[in-house]
């Protein structure tokens, strides 16, 4: 993906963020400090464990989420599309990954290592308030969805299911979209 | 003696600068903020916000404890109180179409700054509005790990115990 067609996926970037206060050139001045490449479909873009070195930006493509149950059984989590950032828990905490992402097409990722990201989130300038505004964007999207699941799940205790396994895929789909790894399943379906 | 909240509110910020960008901000950057964003007062037993309400602000608590209780339809549960350099109805900035989810109390006699989007917007070059956007920030993450932890140890308990679902 060449830097001319940055400007653009700024634009989508902040469409899927429209409570973001900041320009598309703020981004595009965010994208260019990120290493982009593409992954093909299959390669895997993280693993869980791995320590959470880098935020990612997803510009093209649809990667799969993968995450470990409490009883050490690797559940799917959902899919998440372009464009979006991905990653973004690891790198505020430097914690662990908490999940595994693999490639579903062919994608481009542009990822910004740990010391631009702990160098540029202190700053005071324009593409700085750019990267904390959308980290927050994103941190708010994770905190309403993902509780808007539990609740979902909450509520549907005692019901009857034809999946013996449905809680266990609920309550992990929920982790996944607090830990901002997929949005996919979306929103509580009764609020949908 | 009373503090006046003014003094603490500035003490505050000046403080959240220094820890969260590792550097000392100017008096007009801190004097900047306050006067977007004059410190409130609470005093004990008042309500601060309530559930199912709408808002586009957070608060930073500078002084005093806010008590946090919801709703449900088995009663009123007090979940917790928040105290000095913790973040309240922080979802409310980027999500302002979702209502409150709980209700917010002084338990004390407390200080609080008013966070805004549109005051974010407008001091972008500022260092405090960046250092309180930076505790924003680890405050919502925080406060998402906590929670992922508690439902991960709920889960496990289930485990030991039949699943809804399990036949």
């Amino acid at each position: 993906m060449s830097p001319s067609t940055w400007l653009g996926q700024a634009r989508r970037l902040l469409a899927a963020h429209p409570h973001v206060d900041a320009a598309p050139e703020d981004i595009e001045s965010l994208l260019s400090m990120c290493t982009v490449r593409r992954i093909p479909q299959g390669e895997t873009l993280c693993r869980e464990g791995d320590p959470g070195t880098r935020l990612f930006v997803l510009l093209a493509g649809t990667i799969t989420v993968v995450k470990r149950d409490v009883t050490g059984t690797d559940r799917h989590v959902g899919d998440v599309r372009a464009p979006t950032l991905l990653g973004q828990m690891g790198i505020i905490d430097r914690a662990r990954r908490t999940a595994t992402c693999t490639a579903a097409t062919d994608c481009v990722v542009a990822a910004m290592d740990q010391g631009t990201f702990q160098d540029l989130v202190r700053q005071t300038t324009p593409t700085a308030a750019a990267l904390r505004r959308l980290l927050l964007s994103s941190l708010t999207r994770q905190m309403v969805h993902g509780n808007d699941r539990m609740r979902a799940l909450f509520a549907a205790r005692g019901g009857a299911s034809t999946d013996p396994d449905a809680p266990r895929t609920g309550l992990l789909q929920a982790r996944g979209v607090l830990e901002g790894w997929t949005d996919d399943v979306g929103r509580n379906p009764a609020k949908d | 003696m009373r503090t006046d909240p003014v003094d603490a509110a500035r003490f505050y910020l000046e403080g959240l600068a220094s820890l969260h960008l590792r550097r000392r901000v100017a008096a007009d950057q801190v004097a900047a903020v306050l006067e977007a964003s004059p410190p409130i007062e609470y005093t004990a037993g008042q309500s601060v916000f309530r559930q199912g309400g709408r808002s586009d602000a957070a608060l930073l608590v500078v002084h005093g404890e806010l008590s946090v209780s919801v709703s449900s339809p088995e009663g009123d549960h007090m979940v917790g109180t928040v105290g000095p350099w913790d973040v309240v109805g922080e979802t409310a900035l980027y999500a302002p179409d979702e209502p409150r989810s709980a209700s917010v109390r002084a338990s004390r006699d407390s200080t609080c700054l008013v966070i805004t989007r549109d005051m974010l917007a407008a001091g972008g070059s500022n260092g405090v509005v960046a250092a309180i956007e930076y505790h924003l920030l680890h405050t919502m993450s925080h406060r998402i790990r906590v929670t992922n932890h508690g439902i991960h140890d709920a889960w496990r308990e289930l485990e030991s115990a039949p699943l809804q679902g399990d036949r």
